[in-house]
């Protein structure tokens, strides 16, 4: 009895404790837990954002945690599971949105909501990345778009054209020829793979891109690779001159080629648009980096209100000049190209980029595998570049066929 | 990223408990939950109420006590099972149920681990090891859990508490250190007293070998546990040598006798010159080696008294040890019988007595030795036996005694015994002879040697 006596003094110690603890933390704050994948020092942007917006509402505490950006959707799932999680997060993967809307995690925005906080005014195309079947279930941050990085001193070619007569002046360039990041190719030549109702109808814009990657592939310094990651090591090491990447490799690239490296100083290399056919931009997919609320969160105004400040025209532009490649989705975002000629070529890229069709995310791994196999077979000569176009449809054809059964 | 202090991580712990404590379905998890985990309490005591017929509880055995201990978690799974089922077709939230699941089952899992450990178990060595080392774990598991939610676990155990020796020192690390140590420590007792008990009662090792061989492996183990603990500390080991060597002249003269108990301790286990169940002799006392930590050793006396003996005392002093490398003693019963009995008669009977017992050795044989001859026409026989339980002798030496007696009277052989002189006061006697009186007896008496006894 003595044993149980003391053990219900201390349970209600601790409780009283616990309790004292809460009432001296503030219990009329309220709070917004945040979570984000951003990771240092590009996080630091992010946080005097949000920092910013704490000191427009002083009675709201944002809790701000990082989580890798390989765990931030599935970790967000498994939390949300019990009704815990952030009451928003940051830095969804558009990719991984079917996963949350399965788990049934996340809160959908009503159009009128969209309406009363300015997200209709964002990049109709962005904004729909982040829908599925019409449900608006987050909100653009920001977009990556594939350009063309190159190093001082050289004229980056506006069209493959130049590509190759720059290859035949001894400059090394390093085009990843992975499905997803060689897709401007085929933008380049007017052309696309998607037709409706989740079908591949490849046009001639697809074969035409084909068979300039035969007519280049055989030139000693263009190097069509398919290992993404190893063209953008040669690059930040100044093996290769011009390099076809992410927007999104902007920040390791500063680091890598400014002069002196890993001090802020000046970059000794630029970002361009793409080389098309013609003297018109081709656009690679559009990658979208978007922002959902928890289903569970009981600060769904505030949470609409901090999307709304981080899409609006001063978080965009900050986040646009942050140099880390990310793109502005505000389309009233506007930037001087002559003070900032990098963001301004982002900016370009992005209004000329692809969205990748919502029918087409849920197999875009066995797309991508598929889509690899026949830029080597060809690359190799084993397949025609005029039959790629009919055997890649074919194949996914019969490859959905047997995923739907 | 900045370090976060692990102030900062429990400023963000009640931030995060603030925000999921005003979800509605947090809290109504936790009420349904808090509501699960008394229902599967109190029906566990209610049914084993009624089946212990009202209060009479039912005599213990193994797969009673299985039944008994894994009867709440049992319960506690088929309600929250129950419960999450109901909820889910509501359209409720029930992470936290199917989280409780899990620690039911945990729960379950380590109650028939600790029932089957401890069942062959002393019931209050058995309740020992579930309060010290059981229940605290499955608190922690269970805290740990609910943590998770509140803090990222990760990062709180990197969060510096506070500095030492010039070092951060992480939560995580100081957990180890500590509570990781302790779990390590009875852990390696609980499996310790588990064998012990196992090579006990279902092997033929002697366990005295058996135990001193466990008491190293498991000072080994926890000596291991403990390197690994303090390692995780990363303490700044410069500064630990300086600190420490300056400390070492004062800790040496202060623990001297500690640490020569600590060192004393270590060689007896090693030269394996004494062993759990060994037989002692020390100040005049035997008894039985209980216990052999490396500070002390307790010997339980034949009169069931525990004698805690610091190791050094064994170190540095001889002993007796009826377990050295045997465990055969040697003792004796003296007997005198008339000169007149036939010595070889004698003997041949003192040796049948000898025989006769199942206690008492056949090899070595015993043996009657005649010691005295003539004296006072008597001639002494010392009978030696030999036997395997030191502890036993003065009940054997009893029983042989009391057979020769018999053995003798029923030969015939009368035994001898000694000289008895007897002093008479003879003051006092003519007083008793005259009859009751209050005065005290003269203090001039005079002795008087009486009769000589000889048979």
């Amino acid at each position: 009895m003595e044993y149980r006596a003391r053990r219900i003094v201390g349970m209600s110690l601790a409780a009283a404790l616990f309790g004292l603890s809460l009432t001296s933390c503030g219990l009329n704050s309220r709070r917004v837990l945040v979570w984000h994948d951003w990771p240092e020092p590009q996080a630091e942007v992010l946080i005097e954002l949000l920092q910013g917006y704490s000191e427009l509402d002083p009675n709201l505490r944002l809790i701000i945690e990082y989580v890798p950006s390989g765990e931030l959707e599935a970790r967000f799932i498994e939390e949300a599971r019990s009704g815990f999680g952030p009451d928003v997060m940051l830095g969804v993967d558009a990719d991984r949105l079917a996963d949350l809307a399965a788990a049934d995690a996340v809160r959908p925005i009503s159009p009128a909501q969209s309406v009363d906080h300015g997200f209709d005014q964002l990049e109709a195309r962005a904004l729909q990345v982040m829908a599925i079947d019409g449900s608006q279930l987050g909100v653009p941050l920001a977009g990556f778009t594939d350009v063309l990085y190159y190093r001082d001193g050289i004229e980056p070619p506006a069209t493959l054209r130049g590509v190759i007569d720059l290859a035949e002046a001894g400059h090394t360039m390093g085009i990843p020829v992975d499905f997803v990041d060689a897709y401007w190719g085929v933008d380049a030549f007017g052309g696309t793979v998607f037709g409706g109702d989740n079908t591949l109808a490849p046009d001639d814009g697809f074969v035409e891109w084909m068979e300039w990657m035969l007519e280049a592939g055989p030139q000693p310094n263009v190097i069509l690779g398919g290992d993404y990651d190893s063209l953008l090591d040669s690059f930040a090491r100044g093996r290769i001159d011009l390099f076809v990447g992410s927007s999104g490799e902007l920040a390791q690239l500063r680091s890598a080629l400014s002069d002196p490296p890993d001090e802020g100083g000046e970059p000794r290399f630029g970002l361009t648009t793409l080389p098309g056919a013609t003297n018109e931009t081709p656009g690679g997919f559009l990658e979208i980096e978007g922002m959902v609320i928890n289903r569970h969160t009981d600060h769904m105004i505030e949470a609409l209100a901090l999307l709304e400040y981080l899409t609006n025209v001063p978080s965009q532009g900050r986040i646009a000049r942050s140099g880390l490649g990310r793109i502005p989705i505000n389309e009233s975002v506007s930037i001087d190209p002559t003070i900032s000629p990098v963001e301004a070529a982002l900016l370009r890229q992005q209004r000329r980029s692809v969205v990748l069709p919502r029918s087409f995310v849920e197999n875009l791994a066995d797309l991508t595998d598929l889509g690899n196999e026949i830029y080597l077979q060809v690359a190799r000569g084993l397949l025609p570049p005029a039959d790629a176009d009919g055997v890649l449809r074919a194949r996914y054809d019969e490859l959905t066929r047997v995923d739907h059964g | 990223m900045a370090e976060e202090d692990s102030g900062e991580q429990v400023t963000v712990i009640i931030d995060r408990a603030l925000v999921f404590l005003s979800r509605a379905e947090v809290v109504e998890q936790l009420v349904v939950l808090l509501l699960v985990l008394v229902a599967s309490r109190v029906l566990s005591r209610a049914l084993w109420w009624m089946i212990d017929l009202g209060g009479r509880r039912l005599p213990s055995s193994g797969l009673l006590d299985l039944v008994r201990a894994g009867s709440a978690p049992t319960i506690g799974i088929v309600l929250a099972t129950v419960t999450k089922r109901e909820l889910e077709a509501a359209g409720r939230v029930t992470g936290l149920l199917e989280e409780l699941i899990g620690v039911f089952v945990v729960l379950l899992a380590g109650e028939i681990v600790m029932t089957g450990l401890t069942g062959g178990l002393d019931p209050a060595e058995g309740r020992r090891h579930r309060r010290r080392f059981f229940k605290p774990l499955i608190a922690i598991i269970v805290g740990l859990m609910i943590l998770n939610h509140l803090a990222d676990l990760g990062r709180l155990a990197a969060a510096p508490a506070f500095e030492a020796f010039g070092s951060p020192l992480s939560v995580g690390a100081l957990f180890v250190a500590t509570l990781g140590i302790w779990f390590w420590t009875d852990a390696i007792n609980l499996m310790n007293t588990v064998v012990v008990d196992f090579v006990a009662k279902h092997t033929s090792f002697n366990d005295g070998s058996a135990e001193a061989t466990l008491l190293l492996v498991r000072y080994a183990l926890i000596l291991m546990g403990i390197t690994y603990g303090v390692g995780q500390l990363q303490l700044d080991a410069s500064t630990v040598a300086a600190i420490t060597g300056g400390l070492s002249v004062g800790i040496g003269f202060g623990m001297r006798e500690v640490l020569g108990n600590f060192i004393s301790g270590s060689f007896l286990l090693f030269e394996r010159s004494l062993r759990p169940g060994d037989i002692v002799e020390m100040d005049d006392q035997i008894g039985t080696v209980e216990r052999l930590t490396v500070r002390s050793t307790t010997v339980r006396t034949i009169d069931n008294e525990e004698i805690v003996v610091p190791n050094q005392r064994f170190f540095t002093q001889s002993f007796k040890t009826f377990t050295g490398t045997d465990e055969k003693v040697r003792f004796n019963v003296v007997v005198t019988a008339n000169c007149e009995n036939d010595v070889e008669h004698v003997r041949s009977i003192l040796h049948q007595v000898a025989a006769s017992h199942p206690e008492i050795l056949d090899d070595p044989k015993p043996d009657a030795w005649v010691e005295d001859r003539f004296g006072n026409n008597v001639v002494s026989y010392r009978l030696n036996m030999w036997s395997t339980s030191p502890l036993a002798v003065p009940r054997l030496r009893s029983d042989i005694v009391r057979l020769i007696w018999i053995a003798f009277q029923e030969t015939g052989i009368a035994l001898v015994f000694p000289d008895m002189e007897l002093h008479f006061n003879t003051s006092a006697a003519e007083h008793l002879s005259a009859g009751p009186s209050t005065s005290a007896p003269q203090s001039n008496s005079r002795d008087l040697q009486v009769s000589r006894v000889s048979n």
